[in-house]
């Protein structure tokens, strides 16, 4: 189960993920980034993952095609509050060093919003 | 414990809930759990996603038992022969647009785990892990 919302603060589109981000609830998390991508002129994004309590590799390429979109125009994504499970996914697959990921929300806006 | 998945992936919400159980009945951390978790869902997933030629239910049988301070599992299924662990594993410090998209879960499970093996038996693929607590 994963529950998708986004929000705007300060001009950038939050997405909030709660729940599992797997093999079953991945395509519903791309599409989302994706439709946000084609109809927002805003080309940046804030992943607010403060409540995803589960993330596999569906989850990490779903992060990474968001990533490759958001560099081909020109945008930036930032990622806040991982929790302790998913946050040691990113680290053992080397997304912390291509991705851009903050402690707290406010600090992820302030690097976007920068 | 063992218990048996279909090749469906809302499956792997039945998967977490099982493991919970384990995790509660062998006295686990949280952490353990996740991991224990994530190496299944990743082997599992693929085997949904890649293993089948043939349309149709087929069953990912699951057995996972604790000795001691290690817990041992064993995945087992009649998908098409497949050594998870003979791909090469990816590069993990690529810039963003050489970034491979494929191959991060299987490499996931082998850091997870401590042990990783696969054979053939019959028209059967056997996958045993094991990790240390």
């Amino acid at each position: 189960m994963l529950e998708i919302k986004d929000t705007t603060e300060q001009g950038i589109t939050i997405v909030h993920l709660k729940g599992r981000l797997d093999g079953s609830t991945s395509a519903q998390a791309d599409k989302y980034l994706v439709d946000h991508s084609a109809s927002s002129d805003e080309a940046s994004i804030l992943i607010d993952a403060s409540e995803l309590e589960y993330m596999s590799s569906a989850g990490l390429r779903v992060l990474l095609m968001a990533a490759k979109r958001a560099k081909s125009s020109q945008g930036q994504i930032a990622l806040a509050e991982p929790q302790e499970g998913v946050r040691q996914v990113l680290e053992i697959s080397g997304f912390t060093s291509i991705l851009d990921i903050h402690p707290t929300r406010a600090e992820a806006l302030q690097a976007l919003a920068g | 414990m063992r218990f048996t998945l279909k090749n469906d992936l809302s499956e792997l919400n039945r998967l977490a809930t099982e493991l919970e159980a384990f995790g509660q009945a062998e006295s686990l951390s949280p952490q353990t759990v996740q991991q224990l978790n994530l190496a299944l869902d990743e082997l599992v997933t693929n085997t949904i996603n890649y293993g089948y030629e043939q349309p149709g239910q087929h069953s990912i049988e699951v057995e996972i038992e604790r000795k001691g301070d290690v817990v041992e599992i064993c995945l087992c299924d009649n998908a098409k022969a497949f050594d998870p662990f003979s791909a090469k594993e990816p590069d993990i410090e690529a810039d963003i647009d050489d970034r491979p998209i494929g191959g991060l879960g299987v490499f996931l499970v082998r850091k997870l785990m401590d042990t990783c093996d696969y054979r053939r038996k019959g028209d059967r693929n056997v996958v045993q892990l094991s990790k240390k607590l």
